[in-house]
């Protein structure tokens, strides 16, 4: 058997473990270790799988994932999540659609202290559902918002696609985390943006909120400051070169820790729950980039990215068609695969092709991460969906999903904006690294 | 059978304490190393080689609590379309390969240990021994094993269902 023959069995393989439910990151372990024993010798195989499970472990910018998880842990049993949305509610509540509004921006404040969409969708779901009934938003713009606020999770730093994306692919997180701030910006507009026109289309969709005082507006900002004030250190921080992504996560976690611990909000329960919570999240991701390390050196055995590379060039549609032809495939993809797992099986094959198309790898990460973002909300395996139907009580599957395709138009005029002007992701890494 | 995967259950749990002060020592060391640089003008050395290798600690310590909880990321899109038998199947598959793995690797990780410990291998600037850390990655992964093996027994004892 060739080496090719042999990849294309690996991914078949892989495809095999992943419907049987073996847990992704032992599927991608699995093919990577025996595949590379049948193309190299067990002694080689034995090799790799150790000194490439030793380097993920031990990957000193890998640690950003436990510090932001404790940190957006800590914030969500503190209930600083819960002041972040008070403090929107106060200045945008009284627009149309404002409560669905607030979600969508209280979501994009929480990413930047939380790595993960279902924790963005959860917390501020559990905070805003509630809310929302009371106030008789329709279930599908009120879960809907949710649903496509908490996939801001995934892009605003710090983010744990782009950790893993750096990680896969030997780029900057710094640069990455950065690239992901206007995107992640402009995202949040679009979605306040889907909102109101829903609620122009159909005032009953959304309501306006009773309007807040100037002076309590500033009350309730004021109760919000501190963690806006270690969000703004931490990613500010990354932006102005005064912390590294990982010193920017562990003064981050640190500061929030001594916030809560001066305000006397978080009890040894609390501090307890939040630290195993963090540690099983850490080594669930770990696992899936052991998983991602082993399977890497197989498929470089097997030469599948560089020819699946030629054969994509062969076809003659160009850097954009291929790329297009690349976006559909992850959408695809997206609709039955989460959207982690997805990342590290396609980007070791995905990520060759693009560069040697000529495309900005930086660019590509946020361009990669946002179509992952979609594969969220996107029926049959939106993730963020089930999430979300979880915490509404009531509310119908087909609801949330129908209640979420604004948010998905929204995504693609984002994602489309995004490719024809690159500048929206790099100007803010360019101007910080050059 | 049951009461030996609780006991089981027990140890991966308590395991995750080492984890915890794990997390919190790199959470200190870190945040110390920037407090020290830029509060006092002199740098902590060695950061990077305390943080990686009380990372491995850290993850180490953590797997089989995650393992035994069955909470790492599975595609569970086709769980109706395979069938019990093929659910049956899966669950047997699944944990005997990603056992067989886990074992090579938790072997691989004691000779490299032991290798480590005879040559005296240690980190460049803090001269760190290394083989403890291999070590741990061996007691880890082989509690990962232990884990998977009695999840096997449980699915065969329990037939498809």
């Amino acid at each position: 058997m060739t080496p090719f023959a042999a990849g294309f069995l690996g991914i078949a393989c892989l495809f095999v473990l992943l419907i049987l439910r073996t847990p992704v990151a032992f599927a991608m372990l699995i093919v990577g270790f025996l595949g590379y024993w049948a193309l190299e010798g067990l002694r080689s195989a034995g090799g790799v799988l150790l000194t490439e499970s030793y380097s993920a472990i031990s990957n000193y910018n890998l640690i950003v994932v436990p510090m932001f998880v404790l940190l957006g842990n800590i914030a969500s049993v503190t209930g600083f999540s819960r002041s972040l949305y008070d403090a929107a509610f106060a200045w945008v509540g009284r627009f149309r659609g404002g409560l669905a509004s607030a979600s969508v921006l209280g979501c994009a404040v929480f990413a930047a202290v939380s790595g993960s969409s279902v924790a963005t969708a959860v917390t501020l779901g559990k905070v805003a559902l509630p809310e929302m009934k009371r106030l008789g938003y329709a279930p599908g713009l009120s879960t809907g918002s949710i649903a496509a606020g908490g996939t801001l999770g995934f892009l605003i730093p710090p983010s744990t696609g782009f950790v893993l994306y750096a990680i896969l692919t030997e780029e900057s997180i710094g640069r990455l985390f950065m690239a992901g701030v206007l995107p992640g910006l402009l995202l949040t507009v679009l979605f306040m943006g889907a909102i109101w026109m829903i609620s122009v289309l159909d005032p009953e969709a959304g309501p306006r909120g009773a309007p807040v005082a100037l002076a309590e507006r500033f009350r309730i900002l004021g109760q919000a400051t501190p963690l806006l004030m270690v969000i703004l250190l931490s990613i500010g921080g990354i932006y102005v070169g005064v912390f590294t992504p990982v010193e920017a996560s562990g003064i981050g976690a640190a500061l929030v820790i001594l916030l809560a611990l001066v305000r006397r909000r978080l009890s040894f329960a609390d501090f307890r729950a939040a630290v195993l919570s963090t540690l099983s999240t850490s080594a669930m991701l770990y696992a899936v980039v052991i998983g991602a390390n082993v399977l890497n050196p197989f498929f470089a055995v097997t030469q599948i990215p560089a020819t699946l590379g030629e054969g994509l060039g062969t076809l003659g549609l160009g850097p954009y068609g291929t790329l297009f032809v690349i976006i559909l495939a992850y959408i695809v993809l997206g609709m039955f695969m989460d959207g982690l797992s997805m990342l590290v099986i396609t980007i070791p094959i995905v990520f060759p092709v693009i560069t040697s198309l000529g495309f900005d790898p930086i660019w590509f990460g946020v361009v990669a991460v946002i179509v992952i973002e979609m594969g969220m909300i996107t029926p049959p395996v939106g993730l963020n969906v089930f999430v979300v139907r979880g915490v509404a009580e009531g509310v119908p599957l087909t609801t949330v999903f129908r209640g979420v395709m604004p948010f998905l138009v929204a995504m693609i005029i984002g994602l489309l904006l995004i490719i024809a002007v690159p500048g929206i992701a790099l100007v803010l890494p360019n101007s910080m690294f050059g | 059978m049951e009461a030996w995967s609780g006991r089981l259950d027990r140890v991966t749990h308590y395991l995750t304490v080492i984890g915890g002060f794990c997390l919190l020592a790199i959470l200190a060391v870190v945040s110390l190393g920037v407090v020290m640089r830029y509060a006092f003008g002199a740098p902590l050395l060695g950061v990077n080689e305390i943080v990686q290798l009380t990372a491995v600690a850290l993850v180490m310590s953590a797997l089989p609590y995650c393992t035994s909880r069955e909470q790492h990321v599975v595609v569970d899109v086709f769980e109706n379309w395979i069938g019990r038998w093929g659910r049956f199947v899966g669950d047997i598959l699944s944990r005997a390969m990603s056992g067989f793995v886990l074992a090579i690797l938790c072997h691989r990780a004691v000779l490299k240990a032991l290798d480590a410990l005879e040559w005296g291998d240690a980190t460049n600037m803090l001269r760190i021994p290394i083989w403890p850390f291999y070590a741990i990655l061996a007691v880890g992964s082989g509690l990962c094993v232990l884990v998977f093996a009695m999840q096997l027994v449980l699915v065969i004892s329990r037939g498809a269902e």
